[in-house]
């Protein structure tokens, strides 16, 4: 097998509250290989988002990486000073967001905007930045580039908008992409324009992604490997397939179950997962979903569950599996 | 069953158009359709959904229902009476038998009110029952949607978005309502959430005979949710009937552009080729041209789909399509 692209291993991140440290994330490992498309899944609050962040070296105030380790194709990110990181950010790892029209300057052509990209980091004159630019909204299959190119942001469609993020995060043709809920603003059938758009792209430059969502429709759709997270701590992890058949952790069932589908009986309830995320300063030394589970012993109170891999590719952290 | 139960509400060719200022000084006003020429009917204690993207007059329609914006055309009729012509006294009266429970359970809810008060505002409002049966009433209703009675004092913040939104079912059944009109009330909420609210919007609305009317642009939802239901597009009706029919049979095809859309988890046993995709965005509702609106992003479209609007017509019992296309 390939070395993955990127390895995170044991990463533990904290933010620094008033009342004291809190482990944003715990002991996270996974790893993206070469082509691969990682799903990070999980509710607001579970650490996904800030997975993402601290990948690309841009934590919020406040929060620092304590321990454990972040490769890209074997180098070190973490610890790695800030002019490094910031060549790697947008060369060979680029991140999309949810919401496109804060993500774009409102007072810049997009083409410019996707150009500064190829300045910055090949090194292109405006000219040959420009030329690239329309390139690179040709390849997002923007219908009639040549004028797009010159419009700004507000000027375009929340699906277009999307696009242009697309272009200019692949604008450098990176190694790893980053998707932090990158069809969540968008309606339906726009969402599925996007997921045909990095589908292809993948296909076309061989990038690795990693789809963060909470939508296991869209894990469903896009990924071939996922990561249910949960208050931080990654909970379950499995190939797509074998993760929607056959989810071993408590959580990852409710995720499934939880969502009605075309086919769902009407007739039947959903399954819910009562009670709600707990805050993270408030989990004790056992399972942070113990509270929540219908499963729960008094082991899973008082015990931390280890990550056992079960079958081949599936590791599973919960006492009851 | 009377008439009258049978289409308890019951919307007729309603138009809500809005005059927008013209492009230039000698250029022709333009107009936004919102909605054009729509029709419908719940029966009651029934669930009704209406289905389609942002920009398709869902949310406008259900807004002139509640009386929350004035119509251009048509008739809103509910359980006999023309409710699009009250007024004043009678129209405060009516609205205690129409509630609506909004998206957005942050922006909703009166960040300086506490709950009880929320939740009382109604009664207060409709004048019903003395100072002590409202506060007993406020009591029943939180217990009703699962808090503490101690739960009145607190405020909105300190609550998480299910939680919020479970206020603002309460509020929105505080005056016993008889039509709930539900518009979108868990695409703000996490998906473990979104089932619990599901829950207990049905358990309530069997208990109590509610008659709802349910947006989403999720077909999951309102499959779950709903008996009948309408996709719209572009102010327009493309596709209505059960909703059994509806998602099992799909005749239009934005319909089935919104069914292959949909993120699955049963993508992957899908054929790629069974995939209807609508082509680019939903153009602008201003100046729409003649025609079928699905047109311009229609895989199928065909000369006649760009000259004549297709009219809705029956294609099985119950099942009403507007697509030159389908039979």
């Amino acid at each position: 097998m390939s070395p993955p692209v990127l390895a995170v291993t044991d990463l533990n991140v904290e933010f620094a509250s008033r009342s004291g440290p809190v482990r944003v994330l715990r002991d996270l490992s996974f790893n993206v290989a070469p082509g691969e498309t990682l799903a990070l899944v999980g509710e607001s609050g579970c650490g996904k988002s800030m997975t993402a962040l601290a990948i690309i070296g841009l934590p919020p105030p406040r929060v620092r990486i304590v321990s454990g380790s972040i490769t890209l194709d074997g180098q070190e990110l973490v610890g790695a000073n800030a002019r490094t990181l910031s060549d790697v950010r947008g060369d060979r790892i680029s991140m999309i967001f949810q919401d496109p029209m804060t993500a774009l300057n409102p007072v810049f052509p997009v083409g410019e905007q996707i150009a500064e990209v190829l300045r910055a980091h090949r090194g292109l004159t405006r000219c040959q930045a420009m030329d690239r630019a329309l390139d690179a909204l040709k390849a997002v299959e923007i219908p009639d580039a040549e004028h797009r190119l010159r419009q700004y942001p507000h000027e375009l469609s929340g699906g277009m908008r999307q696009r242009v993020m697309i272009a200019m995060a692949v604008a450098c043709e990176p190694r790893l992409l980053i998707a932090d809920e990158p069809t969540t603003a968008l309606d339906v059938t726009v969402q599925a324009q996007v997921f045909d758009l990095l589908r292809d792209l993948r296909r076309r430059t061989g990038m690795s992604l990693i789809l963060i969502t909470h939508d296991m429709g869209a894990v469903a759709e896009l990924a071939d490997s996922a990561v249910v997270m949960y208050a931080g701590r990654a909970v379950e992890s499995a190939p797509v397939d074998e993760l929607l058949h056959s989810p071993r952790h408590p959580y990852t069932r409710g995720l499934i179950g939880c969502i009605p589908d075309i086919d769902t009986d009407a007739t039947v309830a959903l399954t819910e997962i009562p009670g709600m995320v707990p805050a993270l300063s408030d989990i004790g030394p056992g399972c942070a979903f113990a509270d929540r589970c219908t499963l729960a012993r008094d082991e899973c109170r008082t015990r931390l569950p280890p990550t056992i891999e079960r079958d081949r590719g599936h590791a599973v952290a919960c006492w009851n599996v | 069953m009377s008439q009258e139960n049978q289409f308890f509400l019951k919307v007729e060719n309603l138009s809500i158009h809005y005059p927008l200022r013209a492009a230039g000084l000698f250029s022709e006003p333009r107009v936004l359709r919102a909605v054009d020429d729509i029709s419908f009917e719940v029966a009651q204690g029934t669930s009704f959904g209406i289905v389609g993207e942002s920009g398709s007059g869902k949310s406008t329609t259900v807004a002139a229902i509640m009386r929350l914006v004035d119509i251009t055309a048509g008739r809103i009729m509910f359980d006999g009476a023309a409710l699009h012509t009250l007024a004043g006294e009678s129209l405060r009266v009516f609205r205690r038998r129409l509630q609506i429970i909004f998206q957005d359970p942050y922006s909703s809810l009166n960040p300086r009110a506490r709950l009880g008060e929320i939740v009382r505002d109604p009664l207060d409002i409709q004048k019903i029952g003395t100072d002590r049966e409202r506060d007993a009433r406020v009591m029943e209703l939180l217990e009703l949607v699962g808090f503490r009675p101690e739960a009145r004092h607190a405020f909105p913040h300190q609550f998480s978005g299910g939680q919020r939104q479970r206020v603002g079912i309460a509020r929105a059944l505080a005056t016993n309502p008889e039509l709930v009109v539900c518009d979108e009330p868990v695409s703000a909420l996490d998906v473990a959430i979104q089932a619990q609210i599901l829950n207990l919007l049905k358990r309530l609305q069997r208990e109590r005979g509610l008659t709802f009317i349910f947006i989403s642009h999720d077909l999951g939802v309102v499959r779950y949710m709903c008996d009948h239901a309408a996709v719209m597009y572009l102010g327009k009706i493309v596709e209505s009937g059960t909703t059994a029919r509806l998602f099992s049979n799909p005749a239009h095809p934005y319909t089935k552009a919104l069914l292959a859309a949909r993120p699955s988890i049963h993508a992957r046993e899908r054929p790629v080729t069974d995939k209807v995709r609508a082509i680019g965005d939903p153009p602008s509702p201003i100046d729409i041209p003649p025609g079928c609106r699905f047109a311009s992003r229609c895989p199928f479209a065909e000369r006649r789909c760009l000259d004549h609007a297709p009219e809705l017509h029956m294609i099985e019992e119950g099942h009403r399509v507007a697509c030159h296309l389908a039979m």
